[in-house]
Protein backbone atom coordinates (compact mmCIF):
# COMPACT_ATOMS: atom_id res chain seq x y z
CA UNK A 1 0.00 0.00 0.00
CA UNK A 2 2.95 2.34 0.86
CA UNK A 3 4.26 1.95 -2.37
CA UNK A 4 0.98 3.18 -4.23
CA UNK A 5 0.79 5.98 -2.31
CA UNK A 6 4.04 6.97 -3.56
CA UNK A 7 3.83 5.96 -6.70
CA UNK A 8 4.63 8.90 -9.30
CA UNK A 9 1.94 11.39 -10.17
CA UNK A 10 0.19 10.30 -13.79
CA UNK A 11 0.64 12.01 -16.69
CA UNK A 12 -2.60 14.10 -17.35
CA UNK A 13 -3.62 14.52 -20.69
CA UNK A 14 -2.56 18.10 -22.21
CA UNK A 15 -5.79 18.92 -23.68
CA UNK A 16 -7.85 21.57 -22.30
CA UNK A 17 -9.79 20.00 -19.25
CA UNK A 18 -13.10 21.67 -19.16
CA UNK A 19 -16.11 21.82 -17.39
CA UNK A 20 -17.34 19.60 -19.47
CA UNK A 21 -14.44 17.16 -19.28
CA UNK A 22 -14.44 17.41 -15.31
CA UNK A 23 -17.86 16.54 -15.00
CA UNK A 24 -17.19 13.32 -17.18
CA UNK A 25 -14.40 12.75 -14.99
CA UNK A 26 -16.27 13.19 -11.68
CA UNK A 27 -19.21 10.95 -12.77
CA UNK A 28 -16.91 7.94 -13.60
CA UNK A 29 -15.40 7.97 -10.16
CA UNK A 30 -18.89 8.59 -8.28
CA UNK A 31 -19.85 5.06 -7.96
CA UNK A 32 -16.45 3.86 -6.53
CA UNK A 33 -16.41 6.75 -4.47
CA UNK A 34 -20.04 6.39 -3.22
CA UNK A 35 -19.67 2.63 -2.35
CA UNK A 36 -16.38 3.27 -0.33
CA UNK A 37 -18.08 6.33 1.54
CA UNK A 38 -21.50 3.76 2.13
CA UNK A 39 -19.39 1.21 3.44
CA UNK A 40 -16.26 1.95 4.93
CA UNK A 41 -16.32 6.14 5.99
CA UNK A 42 -20.03 6.38 6.68
CA UNK A 43 -20.59 3.67 9.43
CA UNK A 44 -17.21 4.65 11.38
CA UNK A 45 -18.85 8.14 11.95
CA UNK A 46 -22.52 6.08 12.73
CA UNK A 47 -20.21 3.81 15.44
CA UNK A 48 -18.89 7.20 17.14
CA UNK A 49 -22.40 8.19 17.32
CA UNK A 50 -23.50 5.19 18.60
CA UNK A 51 -21.00 5.09 21.18
CA UNK A 52 -22.62 8.26 22.68
CA UNK A 53 -26.10 7.05 22.70
CA UNK A 54 -28.13 4.34 25.48
CA UNK A 55 -30.01 1.57 23.16
CA UNK A 56 -31.65 -0.44 25.78
CA UNK A 57 -32.66 -3.34 24.33
CA UNK A 58 -35.90 -2.73 22.43
CA UNK A 59 -35.84 0.48 23.91
CA UNK A 60 -35.76 4.17 22.58
CA UNK A 61 -32.27 5.67 21.97
CA UNK A 62 -31.04 8.30 24.02
CA UNK A 63 -27.81 10.58 24.39
CA UNK A 64 -25.48 8.77 26.65
CA UNK A 65 -22.58 11.10 26.66
CA UNK A 66 -19.53 9.43 27.91
CA UNK A 67 -21.70 6.38 30.18
CA UNK A 68 -20.84 3.81 27.62
CA UNK A 69 -16.83 4.50 27.82
CA UNK A 70 -17.22 5.08 31.90
CA UNK A 71 -18.64 1.58 31.93
CA UNK A 72 -15.82 0.09 29.68
CA UNK A 73 -13.37 1.88 31.60
CA UNK A 74 -14.68 -0.22 35.10
CA UNK A 75 -14.40 -3.51 32.50
CA UNK A 76 -11.78 -5.80 33.29
CA UNK A 77 -12.45 -6.86 29.61
CA UNK A 78 -11.12 -3.73 28.05
CA UNK A 79 -7.64 -3.92 29.83
CA UNK A 80 -8.00 -7.91 28.38
CA UNK A 81 -8.91 -6.84 24.93
CA UNK A 82 -5.80 -4.01 25.12
CA UNK A 83 -2.91 -6.20 26.30
CA UNK A 84 -3.93 -9.57 24.19
CA UNK A 85 -3.82 -6.76 21.24
CA UNK A 86 -0.54 -5.78 22.44
CA UNK A 87 0.49 -9.10 22.95
CA UNK A 88 -0.41 -10.20 19.72
CA UNK A 89 1.22 -6.96 17.47
CA UNK A 90 4.55 -8.07 19.51
CA UNK A 91 4.59 -11.58 18.81
CA UNK A 92 2.81 -11.72 15.28
CA UNK A 93 4.97 -9.13 13.77
CA UNK A 94 8.06 -11.08 15.51
CA UNK A 95 7.20 -14.31 13.98
CA UNK A 96 6.02 -13.37 10.93
CA UNK A 97 9.33 -10.93 9.83
CA UNK A 98 11.63 -13.62 11.45
CA UNK A 99 9.86 -16.14 9.21
CA UNK A 100 9.50 -14.46 6.13
CA UNK A 101 13.11 -13.21 5.94
CA UNK A 102 14.15 -16.62 7.03
CA UNK A 103 12.09 -17.81 3.64
CA UNK A 104 12.67 -15.48 1.61
CA UNK A 105 16.65 -15.80 2.24
CA UNK A 106 16.68 -19.17 1.63
CA UNK A 107 14.22 -18.79 -2.04
CA UNK A 108 16.72 -15.76 -2.93
CA UNK A 109 20.32 -17.79 -2.87
CA UNK A 110 19.64 -19.35 -6.19
CA UNK A 111 17.33 -22.29 -5.38
CA UNK A 112 15.95 -24.09 -8.08
CA UNK A 113 12.42 -23.73 -8.70
CA UNK A 114 11.45 -20.65 -7.03
CA UNK A 115 8.39 -19.60 -8.92
CA UNK A 116 6.93 -23.23 -7.42
CA UNK A 117 7.87 -23.05 -4.08
CA UNK A 118 6.34 -19.76 -3.86
CA UNK A 119 3.27 -20.77 -5.14
CA UNK A 120 3.15 -23.66 -2.81
CA UNK A 121 4.19 -20.81 0.14
CA UNK A 122 1.12 -18.87 -1.22
CA UNK A 123 -1.71 -21.54 -0.23
CA UNK A 124 -2.03 -20.94 3.35
CA UNK A 125 -2.25 -16.94 2.64
CA UNK A 126 -5.40 -17.85 0.10
CA UNK A 127 -6.98 -20.28 1.83
CA UNK A 128 -10.57 -19.10 3.20
CA UNK A 129 -9.59 -18.81 6.94
CA UNK A 130 -12.58 -20.62 7.93
CA UNK A 131 -10.73 -23.61 6.13
CA UNK A 132 -7.72 -23.05 8.03
CA UNK A 133 -9.24 -22.87 11.32
CA UNK A 134 -11.03 -26.05 10.61
CA UNK A 135 -7.63 -28.16 10.05
CA UNK A 136 -5.78 -26.71 12.66
CA UNK A 137 -8.28 -27.27 15.64
CA UNK A 138 -7.90 -30.66 14.01
CA UNK A 139 -4.35 -30.61 14.69
CA UNK A 140 -4.34 -28.92 18.29
CA UNK A 141 -7.53 -31.63 19.18
CA UNK A 142 -6.69 -32.34 22.57
CA UNK A 143 -7.60 -35.98 22.42
CA UNK A 144 -7.22 -37.41 18.35
CA UNK A 145 -4.78 -34.19 17.37
CA UNK A 146 -1.52 -35.11 15.47
CA UNK A 147 0.33 -32.58 17.62
CA UNK A 148 -0.17 -34.26 21.04
CA UNK A 149 0.77 -37.79 18.77
CA UNK A 150 4.09 -36.20 17.98
CA UNK A 151 4.87 -34.47 21.82
CA UNK A 152 3.76 -37.18 24.18
CA UNK A 153 4.36 -40.50 21.62
CA UNK A 154 7.68 -39.35 19.57
CA UNK A 155 9.35 -36.87 21.71
CA UNK A 156 8.45 -38.78 25.31
CA UNK A 157 6.24 -35.50 26.56
CA UNK A 158 3.98 -36.98 29.00
CA UNK A 159 2.10 -33.81 29.65
CA UNK A 160 1.10 -33.52 26.42
CA UNK A 161 -1.45 -36.40 26.62
CA UNK A 162 -4.95 -34.83 26.25
CA UNK A 163 -3.55 -31.46 26.18
CA UNK A 164 -6.78 -28.94 24.43
CA UNK A 165 -4.30 -26.42 23.04
CA UNK A 166 -7.25 -24.27 22.17
CA UNK A 167 -9.20 -25.08 24.75
CA UNK A 168 -6.60 -24.26 27.67
CA UNK A 169 -6.62 -20.75 29.10
CA UNK A 170 -2.78 -20.96 28.84
CA UNK A 171 -1.73 -22.30 25.53
CA UNK A 172 -5.22 -21.01 23.77
CA UNK A 173 -3.79 -16.98 22.78
CA UNK A 174 -0.46 -18.62 21.66
CA UNK A 175 -1.79 -21.39 19.45
CA UNK A 176 -3.81 -18.84 17.69
CA UNK A 177 -1.08 -16.41 17.00
CA UNK A 178 1.03 -19.32 15.50
CA UNK A 179 -1.75 -20.44 13.43
CA UNK A 180 -1.74 -16.67 12.12
CA UNK A 181 1.76 -16.13 11.66
CA UNK A 182 1.39 -19.23 9.47
CA UNK A 183 -1.07 -17.55 7.39
CA UNK A 184 0.44 -14.29 7.00
CA UNK A 185 4.16 -15.48 6.55
CA UNK A 186 3.97 -15.93 2.77
CA UNK A 187 2.63 -12.45 1.97
CA UNK A 188 5.54 -11.03 3.74
CA UNK A 189 7.70 -13.48 2.29
CA UNK A 190 6.90 -12.38 -0.99
CA UNK A 191 7.56 -8.58 -0.53
CA UNK A 192 10.89 -9.37 1.45
CA UNK A 193 11.93 -11.08 -1.63
CA UNK A 194 10.75 -8.40 -3.75
CA UNK A 195 12.96 -6.08 -1.62
CA UNK A 196 16.08 -8.73 -1.86
CA UNK A 197 16.16 -8.81 -5.27
CA UNK A 198 16.25 -5.38 -5.54
CA UNK A 199 19.72 -4.62 -3.84
CA UNK A 200 22.56 -4.62 -6.25
CA UNK A 201 24.82 -7.46 -7.20
CA UNK A 202 27.26 -4.94 -7.57
CA UNK A 203 27.36 -4.26 -3.70
CA UNK A 204 27.84 -7.51 -3.12
CA UNK A 205 30.64 -8.06 -5.08
CA UNK A 206 31.98 -5.01 -4.19
CA UNK A 207 32.16 -6.25 -0.77
CA UNK A 208 33.56 -9.51 -1.43
CA UNK A 209 36.71 -7.85 -2.77
CA UNK A 210 37.00 -5.67 0.19
CA UNK A 211 37.58 -8.87 1.86
CA UNK A 212 33.80 -8.78 3.41
CA UNK A 213 32.97 -12.78 4.43
CA UNK A 214 29.47 -14.14 3.92
CA UNK A 215 28.52 -13.14 7.45
CA UNK A 216 29.78 -9.78 6.89
CA UNK A 217 28.00 -9.23 3.48
CA UNK A 218 24.49 -10.65 4.77
CA UNK A 219 24.92 -7.53 8.07
CA UNK A 220 26.31 -5.10 5.85
CA UNK A 221 25.04 -5.58 2.30
CA UNK A 222 21.28 -6.95 3.06
CA UNK A 223 20.43 -6.00 6.45
CA UNK A 224 20.85 -2.56 5.47
CA UNK A 225 19.47 -2.87 2.04
CA UNK A 226 16.19 -4.71 3.80
CA UNK A 227 15.78 -1.83 6.48
CA UNK A 228 13.12 -0.30 4.44
CA UNK A 229 11.18 -3.33 3.76
CA UNK A 230 11.02 -4.25 7.62
CA UNK A 231 9.29 -1.03 8.60
CA UNK A 232 6.59 -1.45 5.94
CA UNK A 233 5.85 -5.13 7.51
CA UNK A 234 5.92 -3.68 10.97
CA UNK A 235 3.00 -1.07 10.07
CA UNK A 236 1.67 -3.47 7.53
CA UNK A 237 1.22 -5.90 10.83
CA UNK A 238 0.12 -3.14 13.18
CA UNK A 239 -2.42 -1.54 11.46
CA UNK A 240 -3.94 -5.43 10.18
CA UNK A 241 -3.21 -6.15 13.68
CA UNK A 242 -7.35 -5.45 14.27
CA UNK A 243 -8.24 -8.04 11.60
CA UNK A 244 -7.23 -10.25 14.38
CA UNK A 245 -11.01 -11.25 14.68
CA UNK A 246 -11.74 -14.23 12.39
CA UNK A 247 -9.14 -16.30 13.08
CA UNK A 248 -9.51 -15.80 16.84
CA UNK A 249 -13.21 -15.95 17.07
CA UNK A 250 -13.02 -19.40 14.81
CA UNK A 251 -10.59 -20.91 17.06
CA UNK A 252 -11.47 -19.95 20.69
CA UNK A 253 -13.93 -17.82 20.37
CA UNK A 254 -12.02 -15.17 22.93
CA UNK A 255 -11.81 -18.03 25.75
CA UNK A 256 -11.37 -19.83 27.42
CA UNK A 257 -12.27 -17.86 29.92
CA UNK A 258 -11.46 -14.84 28.50
CA UNK A 259 -7.86 -15.77 28.12
CA UNK A 260 -7.93 -14.86 23.92
CA UNK A 261 -10.02 -12.02 24.06
CA UNK A 262 -9.02 -9.19 21.84
CA UNK A 263 -11.11 -5.75 20.66
CA UNK A 264 -12.28 -7.32 17.56
CA UNK A 265 -13.90 -10.28 19.33
CA UNK A 266 -15.10 -8.11 22.54
CA UNK A 267 -17.13 -6.15 19.97
CA UNK A 268 -18.60 -9.19 18.39
CA UNK A 269 -19.72 -10.59 21.51
CA UNK A 270 -20.75 -7.42 23.05
CA UNK A 271 -23.06 -6.88 19.98
CA UNK A 272 -23.94 -10.25 18.82
CA UNK A 273 -23.97 -12.32 22.01
CA UNK A 274 -24.97 -9.61 24.56
CA UNK A 275 -26.78 -7.40 22.25
CA UNK A 276 -25.59 -4.65 24.29
CA UNK A 277 -24.87 -2.33 20.96
CA UNK A 278 -24.07 1.05 22.43
CA UNK A 279 -21.02 -0.46 24.34
CA UNK A 280 -20.11 -2.36 21.19
CA UNK A 281 -19.91 0.46 19.98
CA UNK A 282 -17.91 2.59 22.31
CA UNK A 283 -15.48 -0.34 22.30
CA UNK A 284 -15.32 0.25 18.56
CA UNK A 285 -14.89 4.17 19.25
CA UNK A 286 -12.01 2.68 21.28
CA UNK A 287 -10.42 0.93 18.52
CA UNK A 288 -10.52 3.38 16.12
CA UNK A 289 -8.73 5.55 18.67
CA UNK A 290 -5.35 3.26 18.29
CA UNK A 291 -5.90 3.02 14.78
CA UNK A 292 -5.74 6.72 14.40
CA UNK A 293 -2.56 6.93 16.99
CA UNK A 294 -0.92 3.70 14.51
CA UNK A 295 -2.07 6.08 11.55
CA UNK A 296 -0.36 8.99 13.02
CA UNK A 297 3.32 7.25 13.01
CA UNK A 298 2.38 5.77 10.12
CA UNK A 299 2.39 9.45 8.18
CA UNK A 300 5.53 9.96 10.72
CA UNK A 301 7.45 7.17 8.77
CA UNK A 302 6.99 7.96 5.45
CA UNK A 303 8.14 11.59 5.84
CA UNK A 304 11.56 10.15 7.37
CA UNK A 305 11.25 7.21 4.55
CA UNK A 306 10.97 9.97 2.18
CA UNK A 307 13.27 12.00 3.18
CA UNK A 308 16.28 9.13 3.35
CA UNK A 309 15.67 8.49 -0.26
CA UNK B 1 27.01 -18.61 0.69
CA UNK B 2 24.73 -21.33 2.63
CA UNK B 3 25.46 -24.91 2.03
CA UNK B 4 23.37 -26.19 -0.53
CA UNK B 5 21.67 -29.30 1.57
CA UNK B 6 20.85 -26.65 4.34
CA UNK B 7 19.10 -24.79 2.07
CA UNK B 8 17.03 -27.17 0.60
CA UNK B 9 16.48 -28.41 3.76
CA UNK B 10 15.50 -25.28 5.22
CA UNK B 11 12.90 -25.02 2.88
CA UNK B 12 11.43 -28.19 3.43
CA UNK B 13 11.03 -27.71 6.99
CA UNK B 14 8.72 -24.46 5.97
CA UNK B 15 6.71 -25.99 3.18
CA UNK B 16 6.33 -28.99 5.54
CA UNK B 17 4.98 -26.34 7.77
CA UNK B 18 2.88 -24.34 4.98
CA UNK B 19 1.08 -27.07 3.40
CA UNK B 20 0.70 -29.65 6.36
CA UNK B 21 -2.44 -28.45 7.77
CA UNK B 22 -3.62 -28.42 3.83
CA UNK B 23 -3.08 -31.56 3.35
CA UNK B 24 -4.47 -32.94 6.69
CA UNK B 25 -8.03 -31.42 5.91
CA UNK B 26 -7.70 -33.58 2.34
CA UNK B 27 -6.77 -36.34 4.16
CA UNK B 28 -9.12 -36.42 6.01
CA UNK B 29 -12.03 -35.54 3.73
CA UNK B 30 -11.29 -38.96 2.08
CA UNK B 31 -11.10 -41.02 5.28
CA UNK B 32 -13.56 -43.75 6.09
CA UNK B 33 -15.70 -42.75 9.37
CA UNK B 34 -13.81 -45.58 11.50
CA UNK B 35 -10.68 -43.81 10.94
CA UNK B 36 -11.43 -40.43 11.78
CA UNK B 37 -11.19 -40.40 15.64
CA UNK B 38 -8.42 -43.31 15.67
CA UNK B 39 -5.58 -42.24 17.81
CA UNK B 40 -2.76 -42.49 17.11
CA UNK B 41 -3.75 -40.76 13.82
CA UNK B 42 -1.80 -42.86 10.40
CA UNK B 43 0.00 -40.05 7.94
CA UNK B 44 -1.66 -41.27 4.87
CA UNK B 45 -5.64 -42.45 5.00
CA UNK B 46 -5.88 -46.63 4.72
CA UNK B 47 -8.29 -46.59 2.60
CA UNK B 48 -9.70 -43.60 0.11
CA UNK B 49 -13.09 -42.81 0.21
CA UNK B 50 -15.59 -40.53 -0.87
CA UNK B 51 -18.67 -41.44 0.78
CA UNK B 52 -18.46 -38.29 3.22
CA UNK B 53 -18.93 -35.99 0.10
CA UNK B 54 -21.67 -37.83 -0.76
CA UNK B 55 -23.26 -37.63 3.04
CA UNK B 56 -22.29 -34.16 2.90
CA UNK B 57 -24.49 -33.38 -0.35
CA UNK B 58 -26.98 -35.58 0.83
CA UNK B 59 -27.81 -34.26 4.02
CA UNK B 60 -26.29 -30.77 4.07
CA UNK B 61 -28.11 -28.37 2.07
CA UNK B 62 -24.28 -28.18 0.18
CA UNK B 63 -25.51 -26.99 -3.20
CA UNK B 64 -27.61 -24.02 -1.49
CA UNK B 65 -24.48 -22.90 0.08
CA UNK B 66 -22.22 -23.03 -2.95
CA UNK B 67 -24.35 -21.66 -5.08
CA UNK B 68 -25.26 -18.66 -2.60
CA UNK B 69 -21.53 -18.20 -2.63
CA UNK B 70 -20.98 -18.49 -6.11
CA UNK B 71 -23.74 -16.02 -7.12
CA UNK B 72 -22.47 -13.32 -4.25
CA UNK B 73 -18.46 -13.97 -5.47
CA UNK B 74 -19.34 -13.25 -8.79
CA UNK B 75 -21.67 -10.43 -8.53
CA UNK B 76 -18.88 -8.64 -6.26
CA UNK B 77 -16.54 -9.36 -8.88
CA UNK B 78 -18.48 -7.44 -11.95
CA UNK B 79 -19.34 -4.76 -9.93
CA UNK B 80 -16.04 -4.82 -8.91
CA UNK B 81 -14.45 -4.79 -12.28
CA UNK B 82 -16.62 -1.92 -14.38
CA UNK B 83 -16.86 0.59 -11.20
CA UNK B 84 -12.89 0.20 -10.54
CA UNK B 85 -11.99 0.07 -14.19
CA UNK B 86 -13.85 3.78 -14.30
CA UNK B 87 -12.53 4.88 -11.12
CA UNK B 88 -9.31 3.57 -11.65
CA UNK B 89 -9.62 5.69 -15.57
CA UNK B 90 -10.49 8.86 -13.64
CA UNK B 91 -7.45 9.03 -11.20
CA UNK B 92 -5.07 7.83 -13.84
CA UNK B 93 -5.80 10.37 -16.42
CA UNK B 94 -8.07 13.60 -15.07
CA UNK B 95 -7.05 16.29 -13.09
CA UNK B 96 -10.46 17.62 -11.10
CA UNK B 97 -11.85 19.10 -7.85
CA UNK B 98 -12.13 15.96 -5.71
CA UNK B 99 -9.58 13.65 -6.85
CA UNK B 100 -7.26 13.44 -4.53
CA UNK B 101 -9.63 13.33 -1.24
CA UNK B 102 -11.30 10.32 -3.08
CA UNK B 103 -7.71 8.96 -3.77
CA UNK B 104 -7.34 9.56 -0.03
CA UNK B 105 -10.53 7.87 1.22
CA UNK B 106 -9.68 4.84 -0.92
CA UNK B 107 -6.34 4.27 0.93
CA UNK B 108 -7.55 5.35 3.81
CA UNK B 109 -9.97 2.64 3.38
CA UNK B 110 -7.60 -0.09 3.88
CA UNK B 111 -6.69 0.34 7.31
CA UNK B 112 -10.43 -0.21 8.42
CA UNK B 113 -10.73 -3.70 10.26
CA UNK B 114 -14.04 -5.32 8.70
CA UNK B 115 -14.61 -6.08 12.57
CA UNK B 116 -15.40 -2.14 13.40
CA UNK B 117 -18.04 -1.80 10.44
CA UNK B 118 -20.51 -4.54 11.17
CA UNK B 119 -21.97 -2.82 14.12
CA UNK B 120 -23.06 0.43 12.46
CA UNK B 121 -23.62 -1.61 9.06
CA UNK B 122 -25.64 -3.71 10.29
CA UNK B 123 -27.94 -1.49 11.96
CA UNK B 124 -27.65 0.86 8.56
CA UNK B 125 -28.50 -2.66 6.38
CA UNK B 126 -31.28 -3.35 8.99
CA UNK B 127 -32.78 0.50 8.25
CA UNK B 128 -32.44 0.31 4.66
CA UNK B 129 -34.09 -3.52 4.85
CA UNK B 130 -31.28 -5.01 3.50
CA UNK B 131 -29.98 -7.15 6.15
CA UNK B 132 -30.12 -11.05 5.74
CA UNK B 133 -29.83 -10.57 1.92
CA UNK B 134 -27.36 -11.01 -1.10
CA UNK B 135 -28.40 -7.74 -2.32
CA UNK B 136 -26.56 -6.40 0.88
CA UNK B 137 -23.74 -8.55 1.68
CA UNK B 138 -22.31 -7.74 -2.18
CA UNK B 139 -22.74 -4.22 -1.72
CA UNK B 140 -20.67 -4.79 2.21
CA UNK B 141 -18.14 -6.72 0.05
CA UNK B 142 -17.36 -4.49 -3.03
CA UNK B 143 -16.95 -1.74 -0.20
CA UNK B 144 -13.49 -3.54 0.33
CA UNK B 145 -13.19 -4.82 -3.27
CA UNK B 146 -13.20 -1.54 -5.12
CA UNK B 147 -10.35 0.20 -2.90
CA UNK B 148 -8.11 -1.95 -3.98
CA UNK B 149 -8.95 -2.77 -7.59
CA UNK B 150 -9.33 0.96 -8.06
CA UNK B 151 -5.79 1.72 -6.95
CA UNK B 152 -4.09 -1.63 -9.28
CA UNK B 153 -6.72 -0.57 -12.65
CA UNK B 154 -4.87 3.04 -12.42
CA UNK B 155 -1.70 1.25 -12.10
CA UNK B 156 -2.74 -0.55 -15.11
CA UNK B 157 -4.05 2.36 -17.06
CA UNK B 158 -0.86 4.86 -16.15
CA UNK B 159 1.18 1.94 -18.52
CA UNK B 160 -0.85 2.83 -21.26
CA UNK B 161 0.82 5.63 -23.64
CA UNK B 162 -1.05 8.94 -23.61
CA UNK B 163 0.05 9.09 -27.11
CA UNK B 164 -2.57 6.58 -28.11
CA UNK B 165 -5.10 8.28 -26.37
CA UNK B 166 -4.34 11.66 -27.94
CA UNK B 167 -3.90 10.16 -31.66
CA UNK B 168 -7.91 9.22 -31.30
CA UNK B 169 -8.76 12.30 -30.29
CA UNK B 170 -6.92 13.58 -33.70
CA UNK B 171 -9.03 10.87 -35.46
CA UNK B 172 -11.93 12.25 -34.48
CA UNK B 173 -13.06 10.15 -31.29
CA UNK B 174 -15.29 11.69 -28.62
CA UNK B 175 -14.02 11.73 -25.29
CA UNK B 176 -16.27 9.17 -23.39
CA UNK B 177 -15.30 6.69 -26.77
CA UNK B 178 -11.05 7.10 -26.06
CA UNK B 179 -11.46 5.29 -22.99
CA UNK B 180 -13.43 2.41 -24.30
CA UNK B 181 -12.12 1.83 -28.11
CA UNK B 182 -8.33 2.71 -26.94
CA UNK B 183 -7.69 2.04 -23.51
CA UNK B 184 -9.69 -1.13 -22.19
CA UNK B 185 -8.81 -3.44 -24.91
CA UNK B 186 -5.28 -2.45 -23.73
CA UNK B 187 -5.97 -3.41 -20.27
CA UNK B 188 -7.47 -6.60 -20.33
CA UNK B 189 -4.38 -8.37 -18.53
CA UNK B 190 -5.12 -5.81 -15.83
CA UNK B 191 -8.92 -6.31 -15.42
CA UNK B 192 -8.03 -10.42 -15.30
CA UNK B 193 -6.15 -9.49 -12.27
CA UNK B 194 -8.49 -7.20 -10.92
CA UNK B 195 -11.14 -9.97 -11.54
CA UNK B 196 -9.24 -12.75 -9.98
CA UNK B 197 -7.94 -11.38 -7.07
CA UNK B 198 -11.55 -9.68 -6.12
CA UNK B 199 -12.79 -13.21 -6.60
CA UNK B 200 -10.17 -14.94 -4.63
CA UNK B 201 -11.09 -12.23 -1.67
CA UNK B 202 -15.35 -11.85 -1.91
CA UNK B 203 -15.14 -16.13 -1.80
CA UNK B 204 -13.19 -16.41 0.89
CA UNK B 205 -14.71 -13.21 2.87
CA UNK B 206 -15.56 -14.35 6.93
CA UNK B 207 -16.85 -10.88 8.62
CA UNK B 208 -19.37 -9.37 6.58
CA UNK B 209 -21.13 -13.21 6.27
CA UNK B 210 -21.17 -14.32 9.47
CA UNK B 211 -23.27 -10.86 10.71
CA UNK B 212 -24.84 -9.77 7.79
CA UNK B 213 -26.57 -12.96 7.19
CA UNK B 214 -29.18 -14.63 9.03
CA UNK B 215 -31.57 -16.97 7.90
CA UNK B 216 -30.32 -20.72 6.90
CA UNK B 217 -31.28 -20.49 2.88
CA UNK B 218 -29.46 -17.11 2.38
CA UNK B 219 -25.96 -18.89 4.19
CA UNK B 220 -23.00 -18.98 1.97
CA UNK B 221 -20.29 -21.44 2.49
CA UNK B 222 -17.75 -19.89 5.68
CA UNK B 223 -20.87 -18.54 7.16
CA UNK B 224 -22.62 -22.27 7.27
CA UNK B 225 -18.45 -23.67 7.54
CA UNK B 226 -18.22 -21.54 10.94
CA UNK B 227 -22.26 -22.46 12.22
CA UNK B 228 -21.18 -26.23 11.80
CA UNK B 229 -18.16 -25.64 13.48
CA UNK B 230 -19.11 -23.30 16.04
CA UNK B 231 -21.93 -26.53 17.29
CA UNK B 232 -20.57 -28.10 20.37
CA UNK B 233 -20.19 -31.29 19.25
CA UNK B 234 -18.38 -30.53 16.48
CA UNK B 235 -18.64 -33.20 13.66
CA UNK B 236 -15.67 -33.27 11.45
CA UNK B 237 -16.73 -35.58 9.60
CA UNK B 238 -18.84 -32.95 7.95
CA UNK B 239 -16.53 -30.34 7.99
CA UNK B 240 -13.26 -31.69 6.45
CA UNK B 241 -15.32 -32.58 2.91
CA UNK B 242 -17.01 -29.38 3.52
CA UNK B 243 -13.62 -27.13 3.95
CA UNK B 244 -12.58 -29.41 0.91
CA UNK B 245 -15.16 -28.22 -1.38
CA UNK B 246 -15.19 -24.54 0.10
CA UNK B 247 -11.50 -24.11 -0.74
CA UNK B 248 -10.83 -26.01 -4.42
CA UNK B 249 -12.20 -23.18 -6.48
CA UNK B 250 -10.21 -20.67 -4.57
CA UNK B 251 -6.89 -22.70 -5.02
CA UNK B 252 -7.76 -23.60 -8.72
CA UNK B 253 -7.96 -19.79 -9.32
CA UNK B 254 -5.10 -18.51 -7.61
CA UNK B 255 -3.10 -21.51 -9.49
CA UNK B 256 -3.77 -20.05 -12.83
CA UNK B 257 -3.13 -16.51 -11.95
CA UNK B 258 0.48 -17.53 -9.62
CA UNK B 259 2.05 -14.91 -11.65
CA UNK B 260 0.09 -11.87 -11.40
CA UNK B 261 -0.83 -12.65 -7.73
CA UNK B 262 3.05 -12.54 -6.73
CA UNK B 263 3.53 -9.23 -8.93
CA UNK B 264 0.46 -7.78 -7.33
CA UNK B 265 2.11 -8.63 -3.51
CA UNK B 266 5.45 -7.45 -4.45
CA UNK B 267 4.08 -4.27 -6.15
CA UNK B 268 2.11 -3.51 -2.78
CA UNK B 269 -0.86 -3.33 -4.07
CA UNK B 270 -2.94 -6.32 -2.13
CA UNK B 271 -3.68 -6.04 1.55
CA UNK B 272 -2.49 -9.24 3.81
Amino acid sequence: MADVAQASPPRLAPRSSGSHETRFAQAILAPAAVIVFVVMILPIFANIYISFQSIPWGGEWSFAGFDNFVVLANEPLLYIGLRNTLVWIVVVTTGTIVLSFLTAALLNSGIKGQQFIIFLLLVPWVLPIPVSAVGWSWIYNGDFGILNYFLADVLGIESAYGWAWTGHPDTAFTSVMVTEIWRKFPFYTIITLAAMQTIPKTLYEAAEMDGAGPVARFFHVTLPGLKPVFVIVILLNLIWTFQAFPMIYLLTSGGPLNSSQVMGTLIYYLSFNSLKFDLAAAMGTVTIGLLLIITVIYIQFQKIMARQK
Amino acid sequence: MIHSALRYGGLCVILFFSLFPVYWIISFSVRETSELLKYPPTFFPQTITFDAFVTLFEFIDMTGYIWNTVLVSLAATAITIIVSTMGGYALARRKFAGRDAVGLMMLSSQMIPTILLVVPLSLIMQFVGLLDSHVGLVFALVGITIPVGTWMMKGFIETVPIELEEAAVLDGCEAWEVPVRVVLPLIMPGIVTVGMYTFILAWGEFVFSLTLLRSEEMRTLPSALAVNFGRTSVDYEVLMPMAVTYMAPALLIMSLFQRQLTRSIAEGALKG
